[in-house]
């Protein structure tokens, strides 16, 4: 009867003790599903979740909540609230700032987002950064080489706080108005479902304008991502101006046979130390970095482009056979950027860099890629 | 001899022409008498064999010494309705008996004595034979008529009632004398002049009306423009003036015979059972029901004493001004008055209106709001929440501007854009809502304020569907329009 008795208590006691936890754990949902907050920073790849699955019409829909917008599809509310919008900043956004509102999921939390990603991987801060503050204290209205006359800094008035740059001045958050799809290195899970197995997943148009400056008249829509999109601002680094500038290969000063360069289409080496080319995309790949000397029919009368020498920083080329070694060659193995031996390593560009100038190498090995030593 | 003879013979002829004239005269006389002696047999045999005319021929008999002379009267004793002391040999109940001078000429004294003769020959035969059938030798006489008692001989210098033609009639119909200090007292009856209605002697006419009652008030209240209007009121149209009005005196304005309220409502039954509500228009309760109505004509029916709404108006001059401003009722426009909502007389709910809550919204707007609102989020909100029932300066018909009208309830931090720091959509019209086409407020696109089959009440499509947001911003690109603006 004792040891009866002790097994009822037993199950009497579990029973009490797994109902108190049923209770506490509905409590604890209900109070998480009843609070109202804006949205935050997702690691979707630790919950194994991706944000289209929330945010898109399914978790297929590439374009999440920047885009692919119907009636029926539940996508603005992801960032506009129409009544109450938390921090009362700009277009019912959850954040003060479109900057914030961004960084509310692509902040480089764990080193996976954007800006912050080297310091989040590395504790040292980028050596290059396309600064963006969105700040009225402080906004960023000059424009590096953006005099497409004599070269110098212009001003411009962004769509930021206070006339400053902010990230839809690149950026359409609402997929409208993009440039061409274009391949680029990055793997990101919120698309490569199925983890770096599709090359499909990697063309994307990043969201990219085709007016970068789309509140400041005169220049005209971009639709293929090259030295023209850069251009776009950076007006006075095109090397058909007089100045003392690189030559660079952008369709609206290129005058020779056939089109002009772009991020999709550069003459690149057909493999690791070939000195053969072919057309194709810079990105996900190494060898449209270097130029073979002499160079090849299809590199004849072309210049770089500005990716060509600015990208995500990386080890390319031979310094003597301006050739692609198997050391050198592209090499991601993580979504988003995050294996410390990937080549190229952090995938962020054009937001921040660990090299000056977000060039892809520094020193002679940038200029190495393409020219010969003068003596040997 | 011969002179004799000629003057024995002119003798002779003279005679002979004096007799022959004598017995002409003689013929003559008995003719005459004859005659009226026929009259009086035709007369005596008319009057024993013909029913009905005892009263008649009383009344002539009895009077035959006035009749002598007031030969005139005669034929006032075959008339319908015949004055009592008239017919009762009582003249001098009102008449002094001596005193009349007349002026005669010779010829109108010689008509005067054939009438008085004829009169005697024609009716004192009857007299005679009247008196002799009678159990007691005369014409039962009305001893106790008032008249015999006031006959008191007065004599004058000239023929004159016994009193006051302002009193006069008093002396018997002193039941009446009362309503003469009535609040509302007819001014002839008030003055005593009972003949500008009456005949002192007989009539055909009820009440010894000197000319048929359709015809008597006329005569000083003439009708003829109230019978020309659209609507004339039935009494009036059939002179029955007597169905309202007292024609001596009253204690209700107008010479009514009752209050207005239950004078009225024993014609309109219908309008008497509402006396009983809850809530009753002024001039229905305080008894002024020709504040609102023509008792006579009038063009503006039922009735009224102006169209509607001006009669309405005229008390509520407040509301017309209401009924001026931009957002408006049609009522004066179509075929809405304000009789469309308020009743006139009374209801059991406020305001006077047919119905209660939203019911008397839904008489007209049951079909496109009922269905949705009755189900929705505002259902407790009635009608007049958010509505002004006359005109606004704010459309459609709402109490302040949108979107302050929606504010008494949501609160402004939550739902205002210009207020709460920029944290809510644009909802004041400074903005353009380029799916209405008008200018932007809470309800031109986004919400539909009397339920929609979506929630939040959204007009579209349910929230978070993206198309509540693509409506407007996946038009035309523009300032702040479109998805990328």
């Amino acid at each position: 009867m004792a040891v009866l008795a002790r097994a009822t208590k037993g199950r009497r006691t579990h029973l009490i003790v797994s109902t108190r936890r049923l209770l506490i754990g509905g409590v604890l949902c209900i109070a998480m599903l009843g609070v109202v907050s804006p949205a935050h920073a997702y690691d979707e790849t630790s919950t194994g979740r991706p944000c289209a699955g929330c945010h898109g019409a399914s978790v297929n829909d590439p374009a999440g909540p920047h885009g692919g917008y119907t009636a029926t599809s539940k996508k603005c509310a992801t960032c506009h609230s129409a009544h109450k919008a938390p921090a009362g900043g700009i277009v019912l956004l959850p954040a003060a700032t479109v900057l914030a509102t961004c960084q509310t999921c692509h902040d480089g939390t764990g080193g996976k987002g954007v800006y912050g990603t080297i310091y989040a991987r590395t504790s040292q801060q980028p050596v290059a950064r396309h600064t963006m503050l969105d700040t009225a204290a402080d906004p960023i209205t000059a424009i590096p080489g953006g005099d497409g006359v004599g070269g110098g800094t212009r001003t411009a008035t962004f769509s930021g706080t206070a006339g400053g740059l902010t990230c839809s001045d690149c950026h359409s958050p609402h997929g409208s108005n993009l440039v061409d799809p274009f391949t680029g290195d990055r793997a990101r899970s919120a698309t490569d479902t199925a983890g770096l197995g599709s090359p499909s997943s990697f063309s994307s148009t990043r969201l990219l304008r085709q007016r970068p400056t789309s509140t400041d008249a005169g220049y005209a829509s971009v639709t293929k991502y090259g030295s023209d999109w850069c251009a776009a601002c950076h007006a006075g680094r095109l090397s058909w101006h007089e100045l003392y500038n690189h030559p660079v290969e952008a369709a609206t000063t290129y005058t020779g046979t056939g089109s002009a360069f772009t991020y999709e289409s550069v003459a690149r080496l057909t493999g690791v130390g070939a000195s053969t080319t072919e057309l194709g995309s810079l990105g996900r790949n190494n060898f449209g970095y270097v130029m073979p000397d002499p160079r090849t029919d299809q590199q004849s009368g072309h210049e770089p482009i500005c990716q060509q020498c600015h990208e995500d920083a990386r080890s390319v080329g031979d310094v003597t056979a301006r050739t692609v070694d198997a050391t050198e060659v592209f090499n991601i193995t993580a979504l988003d950027g995050s294996a410390a031996g990937d080549n190229p390593r952090y995938q962020v560009f054009p937001h921040e860099s660990d090299n000056d100038a977000f060039l892809i190498e520094t020193d002679n090995d940038l200029c190495l890629n393409c020219h010969k030593q003068p003596r040997g | 001899m011969g002179q004799d003879r000629d003057t024995a013979v002119e003798t002779a002829g003279g005679a002979a022409e004096e007799r022959a004239g004598s017995r002409g005269r003689g013929v003559f006389a008995v003719v005459l008498l004859l005659l009226l002696l026929l009259c009086a047999i035709t007369t005596v045999i008319q009057t024993l064999t013909l029913d009905g005319e005892d009263e008649v021929v009383r009344g002539v008999i009895e009077n035959l010494e006035c009749l002598q002379c007031h030969t005139d009267l005669i034929p006032e004793f075959d008339r319908e309705v015949v004055h009592k002391p008239f017919m009762a040999e009582q003249c001098t109940t009102c008449h002094t008996p001596h005193g009349k001078i007349e002026t005669e000429t010779t010829i109108s004294g010689a008509v005067q004595s054939i009438k008085r003769i004829r009169t005697l020959v024609e009716w004192l035969p009857v007299k005679v034979i009247l008196d002799l059938l009678s159990r007691d030798g005369a014409i039962a006489k009305d001893a106790g008529s008032p008249g015999r008692v006031a006959e008191t001989p007065v004599k004058g210098a000239a023929s004159e009632l016994v009193l006051p033609a302002t009193e006069l009639c008093m002396m018997c119909h002193g039941d009446m004398g009362a309503m003469r200090n009535a609040a509302y007292p007819h001014t002839p009856f008030a003055n005593g002049n009972c003949l500008d209605c009456h005949d002192p002697h007989a009539s055909d006419f009820a009440s010894m009306l000197t000319i048929a009652p359709e015809s008597l008030c006329v005569t000083c209240h003439p009708m003829g423009r109230e019978l020309s209007r659209a609507q004339a009121h039935a009494p009036v149209e059939g002179f029955h003036c007597t169905n309202c009005h007292d024609p001596h005196g009253s204690a209700y304005r107008g010479i009514l015979v009752d209050n207005q309220r239950d004078l009225c409502f024993t014609c309109h039954p219908s309008v008497a059972r509402l006396s009983g509500m809850a809530v009753q228009h002024g001039p229905y309760a305080n008894d002024a029901c020709t504040d609102c109505h023509e008792p006579h004509g009038s063009d503006y029916m039922p009735l009224l004493r102006a169209e509607e709404p001006r009669l309405c108006y005229g008390c509520h001059p407040e509301i017309e001004t209401d009924f001026r401003k931009v957002s408006h009722h049609p009522v004066g426009t179509v075929t809405l008055d304000c009789t469309g909502c308020h009743d006139a007389h009374a209801t059991n709910y406020a305001a006077l209106l047919y119905d209660n809550d939203n019911g008397i919204c839904y008489d007209c707007h049951a079909r496109p709001i009922q269905t949705t609102y009755d189900t929705s989020r505002h259902k407790n909100t009635p009608c007049w929440g958010c509505h002004t029932p006359h005109g606004s300066n704010w459309g459609p018909l709402l109490k302040a501007a949108q979107p302050d009208v929606c504010f008494p309830c949501h609160e402004r931090t939550s739902f205002d854009d210009a207020a709460g720091g920029h944290k809510n959509h644009p909802v004041r019209p400074v903005y353009y809502d380029v799916n209405a086409g008008s200018r932007l407020t809470c309800t031109t696109t986004c919400h539909g304020p009397h339920g929609t089959s979506h929630n939040f009440m959204l007009r579209h499509y349910d929230s978070p569907q993206d198309g509540n947001c693509l409506i407007c911003h996946a038009v035309t690109p523009g300032d702040r329009v479109g998805v990328d603006f």
